[in-house]
C-alpha cells in the first residue's frame, strides 16, 4: 500500500472510531448493548442514539467535507495560504443571510435555508470580488479585507440577535457555528449541494494543478483560467454556503484541513481533496464531540473549539508566509 | 509565420503598445530589446493574448490566435513569464508535466506517450538526476532549467521567453542561452526578451528593438546594431565592434 | 529639542466642532428615550431649580448623568489609548481592538467568573488589567513586533487571530458560567446599560492618571514618528517611553473594559478622525483624539438606545458597525 493509501486508511479509520466515540459519550453514557440494540431495534435510547447523536455525527461529517474542500478550491485559484471561505466573508455573508431568514420566519421549511445562505455568500464573495477589482491589493491586504468584511458580518448578526433575542445555544449557531439541536432534516438540505459539488472540484483538480505556477503561465499552458476560477469559487461559495446555513459559521475548517492535508500528502489537488476532506470531518467531528462532553449536561459551540485550534495556527502560518 | 498586424495596448488610459505591425521569422532567434518600461513584456503578452485590453490582430500560419480556443492556442505557441510562481512541493518531473496540459483531457491523466515526451525532455535538460526534487528547492539556474523543461514539454513551434537570463549568474546565462540555441536547432521559433545587447548579437537572429511602445528598428543584428540605434534607443554612447569570437557587432559604452 | 507645531485657526474651528458634536450629544442622551417623558427644560430646572423631590431630575442626576459621563469618558480613554498605540508603532491600523488588548481584557474578566479558574477571586479591574496585558503582549510577541522590521499588516493579522482564539474562550466561558444568561452576550458585545454612581467612581481617578501618563509620552510621540533610530539619536529613551506608553494604554483600555465590555473600533477611528482635523502634534491630538472618542461612543450609545426602543442595542455592536467599513477602507486604501 502506498504512503497515501495509507494515509487515507489512518484517517478513515480514525474518522471511524471517533464516530463511535461520539455514539457512546455524552450528557448520559449508554452502554455497549444498549447502544448495539438500539440501532438495530429501537428502544428506549431511541431518541438519544437515533435522533441525537447519529444525525449529528453525520453532519458534522458532510460539513468538515464541505468546508474543507471549499477551503482548498479557495486557497488553489487565490493562492493565498490565509485564504479560505471563512476569512474572506463568505462563511459570514452566507450566516447573516440565514441567519436573518430565520429570524424574520422563524417556521419556515428548512430546506430553504441553503438558497438563502447562498445568496448571502455569494454577495459577500462578489463583494470581495468587486474590491480585489478596483483597488488590486496585495494578497496580505485582501485576506485582511476579507477578515473585516467578516467581522463586520458578524457584528450585524450580533445585532440582529439582539433585535430578535433567542435561546443562547441558537444565537451561538449564528455567531460561532454549533451543531446543538441537528437532527435528520438537516441533512437532506445539505447532502444534494456535496454530491454534486465534491465530485466537481476532483474535475477541477487538474487545472488547479496549473494555476499554483500563476495565472499566466497557466494561460500560456492553455487552462482557460478566467473560467476556472469562476468555476472553482463559485463552488468554494456554494459548499461553504451550504455547510453555514446547516450549522453556523465553522471557523478556520476552511483554512486548517487543506494546509494539514497538503502537509501531508504534497501538492495534488487530486490527492489533497480527499485528504482535506477526511480532515476537516475529522476537525468538526472532534471539535462537537468535545463541545458536548467537556462541561455536560451545557453545550459549547463546536466553532469555539475549532477556533481554539485554528487561530494559533493562522498565527504560526504567519510566521512562515513571506509573500508581503 | 508569426504576424502581428495593428496591435495597440492600453493600460487605465496610457497607451503602452501603439499599431504595432510586425512579423517573427520562423524558425529563428528573436531577440526583443530596448529600455526598461518600452513595452517589451507587454508585447511577448499580447502576443501570447494573455492581454484582455490588446486590440489588432496576431496571426500564426494564417490563423488568427485569438479564434483559437485556449488549448489550440497552448499547442502553437508558449510563454514563460519572467518571474513566473514557483509552488512549494511540486517536484520537478511533476512541474514538466503540466507541460502536457494542452494535449489532455480535463482530468489530466498523462499517457504512456505524454510520460514518454516528460522522459525525454528531462533527459535533453539534464535534469535526470533532478526529477524527484521538489522545484522550490533547486538553485536558481536549475529551476530555470526546469521551467524550459516545461515548455519544451509543451511541444510547441513558437515559444516565448520573457527575461530568462534575469537573475542567474552569468555562467548560466550562457547555458541558457545556449539551450534556446539548441532548441532553434531542433525547429523551434523563439521570442526572446533581453537586457545583454551583446548576448542578443551573438545567440540571435534577429533583433526587434522598441521604444517606448513602438518599434525603433527590426532586421538582423549586422544590419541595424550599430551606435546611432544606441544613442536613439537608449541614450547611450557606444562604441561597436566586432565581437572576435562570434563573429557579431557588439557595443563597448563610452 | 523641541518640534513645534503651527496651530492653524482651522484647527481650533475644528476642535470648536467637535466639542459642539459631542456636547449635543451628551446632552441629547440625558433626557432622550426615557419613560418619563423628560425634556431639555428638566436639564435646565436642575441649574437653575434643583428640587430633590422632582422624580424627572432625579431620574436625569441618578441614572442618566452618570450612564453620559461614563460613555464620554470611556471613548475619550478608548480614543487616547488608540492614538497612543498608533504613536507608537507607527501603524494607521493599530488600536487596542485590533491589538486584542481589550479582547484579553475581556476574556479573563469572563474566566474571572469560573469559579475553577485559576484567576477567580481576583477583583474585575485586575483581572481586565492582566487580560489587556496578555492580549496586547500575545500580539506583539506572534506578531513580530519585535523583528528589526517589523510588518504592520502581519501584526494586525496576527491580532485578529488572537482576538478570535480569545473572543472563544471568552463565549466559552460565558456558556459554562451562566448557560442562561443572555445578558451575557450585551456585555461581550459591550455595554453601558447598567451604569451608575458608583461605576463612575472606579472609572475616573484610575483614567485621570492614566491620561496623565498620556500626556507625558507626547513630546517622546512626537519624535517617535521620525523612526526610533532618529528618536534614540535625538535623546529620546525610546524603551523607557515603550514601556510608559504600554502601560497607560493598559490602563485606559481595561478600565474602560472593565466598566462596559469591549466597545471595538473608537480606538481606531479616533485618531485618524483627530489627525485629519488638528495635524500632527501628539499634544494636541492626545486631547482632540479623546475627544473625537468620546463624541463616538456618546453617539453611539444614543443611538443604541434609539434603534428599538426600549430594548437597548449594546453600544459596542453599533461602534462595530461603523467601524469595520472605515476598517476595510484604511486596509484597501493603505499602500503595500
Amino acid at each position: 500500500m502506498s504512503r497515501y493509501n495509507r494515509i487515507l486508511a489512518g484517517g478513515f479509520s480514525l474518522l471511524l472510531f471517533l464516530s463511535l466515540i461520539s455514539l457512546f459519550s455524552g450528557a448520559q453514557s449508554l452502554t455497549v448493548k444498549t447502544v448495539i440494540s438500539t440501532l438495530i431495534n429501537g428502544g428506549d435510547a431511541d431518541f438519544i442514539i437515533n435522533q441525537y447523536r447519529l444525525p449529528r455525527i453525520f453532519i458534522a461529517v458532510l460539513t468538515g467535507i464541505g468546508l474543507a474542500v471549499s477551503g482548498v478550491l479557495t486557497q488553489g485559484i487565490i493562492r493565498n495560504p490565509l485564504a479560505s471561505p471563512d476569512l474572506m466573508g463568505i462563511s459570514g455573508g452566507a450566516g447573516l443571510s440565514a441567519c436573518t431568514v430565520l429570524l424574520i420566519r422563524p417556521d419556515i421549511n428548512i430546506s430553504w435555508l441553503p438558497p438563502a445562505a447562498l445568496l448571502g455568500g455569494f454577495s459577500a464573495a462578489l463583494f470581495i470580488w468587486l474590491l480585489n477589482r478596483w483597488h488590486n491589493p496585495s494578497p496580505a491586504r485582501l485576506a485582511l479585507a476579507g477578515i473585516a468584511v467578516s467581522a463586520f458580518l458578524t457584528s450585524c448578526i450580533n445585532f440582529l440577535l439582539v433585535l430578535h433575542p433567542v435561546e443562547v445555544n441558537s444565537a451561538m449557531i449564528w455567531l460561532t457555528g454549533s451543531l446543538w439541536g441537528r437532527s435528520w432534516d438537516y441533512i437532506w438540505p445539505l447532502l444534494p449541494w456535496l454530491i454534486i459539488l465534491v465530485p466537481f472540484s476532483f474535475y477541477l483538480a487538474w487545472s488547479l494543478d496549473l494555476c499554483a505556477l500563476g495565472d499566466e503561465t497557466a494561460g500560456a499552458l492553455g487552462v482557460n483560467t478566467q473560467r476556472l476560477q469562476i468555476m472553482a469559487l463559485a463552488s468554494a461559495v456554494a459548499l461553504a454556503s451550504v455547510c453555514v446555513a446547516v450549522c453556523g459559521t465553522i471557523s478556520f475548517v476552511g483554512l486548517l484541513a487543506p494546509h494539514l492535508a497538503r502537509l501531508l500528502v504534497g501538492s495534488r489537488h487530486k490527492l489533497i481533496l480527499p485528504a482535506a476532506a477526511l480532515t476537516g470531518a475529522l476537525l468538526v467531528l472532534s471539535a462537537d464531540t468535545l463541545a458536548r462532553n467537556l462541561a455536560p449536561p451545557l453545550e459549547l459551540p463546536a466553532g469555539v473549539l475549532t477556533a481554539v485550534l485554528g487561530a494559533p495556527y493562522f498565527i504560526f502560518l504567519l510566521h512562515r508566509y513571506k509573500g508581503w | 509565420m508569426l504576424h502581428i498586424e495593428n496591435l495597440s495596448v492600453n493600460y487605465t488610459g496610457k497607451t503602452v503598445l501603439k499599431d504595432l505591425n510586425l512579423t517573427i521569422p520562423k524558425g529563428k532567434i528573436t531577440a526583443l530589446i530596448g529600455p526598461n518600461g518600452c513595452g517589451k513584456s507587454t508585447l511577448l503578452k499580447a502576443i501570447s493574448g494573455g492581454l484582455k485590453s490588446a486590440t489588432g490582430q496576431v496571426t500564426l500560419a494564417g490563423r488568427d490566435l485569438s479564434r483559437l480556443n485556449h488549448k489550440e492556442r497552448a499547442r502553437c505557441l508558449s510563454i514563460l513569464p519572467q518571474s513566473p510562481i514557483t509552488p512549494e512541493g511540486i517536484s520537478v518531473q511533476q512541474l514538466v508535466s503540466f507541460g502536457r496540459n494542452p494535449y489532455l483531457s480535463q482530468w489530466g491523466r498523462l499517457s504512456a506517450e505524454d510520460d514518454q515526451k516528460v522522459q525525454q525532455v528531462i533527459h535533453q535538460t539534464g535534469l535526470s538526476e533532478l526529477a524527484q526534487r521538489p522545484v522550490d528547492t533547486l538553485s536558481g539556474g536549475q529551476r530555470q532549467r526546469a521551467w524550459i523543461a516545461m515548455i519544451l514539454a509543451q511541444d510547441t513551434e513558437y515559444i516565448l521567453l520573457d527575461e530568462p537570463t534575469t537573475y542567474l549568474d552569468l555562467t548560466h546565462q550562457i547555458e541558457l542561452m545556449e539551450m534556446i540555441r539548441q532548441m532553434n536547432k531542433q525547429g523551434k521559433t523563439l521570442v526572446v526578451v533581453l537586457h545583454d545587447l551583446n548576448q542578443a548579437c551573438r545567440y540571435c537572429d534577429h533583433l526587434i528593438v522598441m521604444r517606448q511602445g513602438q518599434i525603433s528598428a527590426q532586421d538582423s543584428p549586422d544590419k541595424i546594431f550599430n551606435s546611432r540605434l544606441l544613442k536613439e534607443v537608449f541614450e547611450l554612447n557606444a562604441m561597436i565592434i566586432n565581437d572576435p569570437v562570434a563573429n557579431k557587432p557588439m557595443c563597448i559604452p563610452l | 529639542m523641541n518640534i513645534t507645531y503651527p496651530v492653524r485657526k482651522k484647527q481650533q474651528l475644528n476642535t470648536l466642532l467637535l466639542i459642539t458634536a459631542l456636547l449635543s450629544g451628551f446632552i441629547i442622551s440625558l433626557y432622550t428615550q426615557s419613560e418619563f417623558l423628560l425634556q431639555v427644560n428638566d436639564i435646565w430646572q436642575i441649574l437653575t431649580a434643583y428640587d430633590s423631590s422632582d422624580i424627572k431630575q432625579q431620574v436625569i442626576l441618578s441614572l442618566r448623568l452618570p450612564r453620559s459621563l461614563t460613555a464620554c469618558l470611556i471613548g475619550f480613554n478608548l480614543g487616547a489609548a488608540g492614538l497612543l498605540m498608533q504613536g507608537l508603532t507607527r501603524n494607521p491600523l493599530a488600536s487596542p481592538t485590533l491589538f486584542a488588548v481589550s479582547s484579553g481584557a475581556a476574556c479573563v474578566t469572563a474566566l474571572n467568573s469560573l469559579t475553577f479558574a485559576m484567576v477567580s477571586g481576583l477583583p474585575s479591574e485586575a483581572a481586565a488589567f492582566i487580560g489587556a496585558l496578555t492580549g496586547g503582549l500575545l500580539v506583539f510577541l506572534l506578531g513580530g513586533g519585535l523583528n528589526t522590521q517589523n510588518n504592520s499588516l502581519r501584526l494586525i493579522l496576527a491580532g485578529i487571530a488572537v482576538n478570535g482564539l480569545l473572543t472563544s474562550l471568552t463565549r466559552a466561558a460565558l456558556i459554562i458560567a451562566d448557560d442562561t444568561a443572555y445578558s451575557l452576550l450585551h456585555w461581550l458585545s459591550g455595554s453601558l446599560s447598567d451604569i451608575d454612581w458608583l461605576r463612575w467612581t472606579q472609572l475616573w481617578p484610575l483614567s485621570l492618571a492614566a491620561l496623565l501618563l498620556a500626556v507625558s509620552t507626547c513630546r517622546g510621540l512626537n519624535l517617535n514618528a521620525l523612526g526610533e533610530q532618529t528618536a534614540f539619536s535625538l535623546g529620546i529613551n525610546v524603551t523607557w517611553l515603550r514601556i510608559r506608553v504600554c502601560l497607560a494604554v493598559l490602563l485606559l483600555t481595561s478600565i474602560s473594559v472593565t466598566i462596559a465590555g469591549p466597545i471595538v473600533f473608537v480606538g481606531l477611528i479616533a485618531p485618524h478622525l483627530a489627525r485629519a482635523l488638528c495635524g500632527r502634534s501628539h499634544f494636541i491630538l492626545l486631547p482632540v483624539s479623546g475627544l473625537s472618542g468620546a463624541a463616538l461612543v456618546c453617539w453611539a450609545d444614543l443611538l443604541s438606545r434609539s434603534i428599538v426602543p426600549p430594548a437597548e442595542t449594546p453600544v459596542g455592536i453599533i461602534t462595530a458597525l461603523i467601524g469595520t467599513p472605515f476598517f476595510i477602507y484604511l486596509v484597501v486604501q493603505g499602500k503595500s
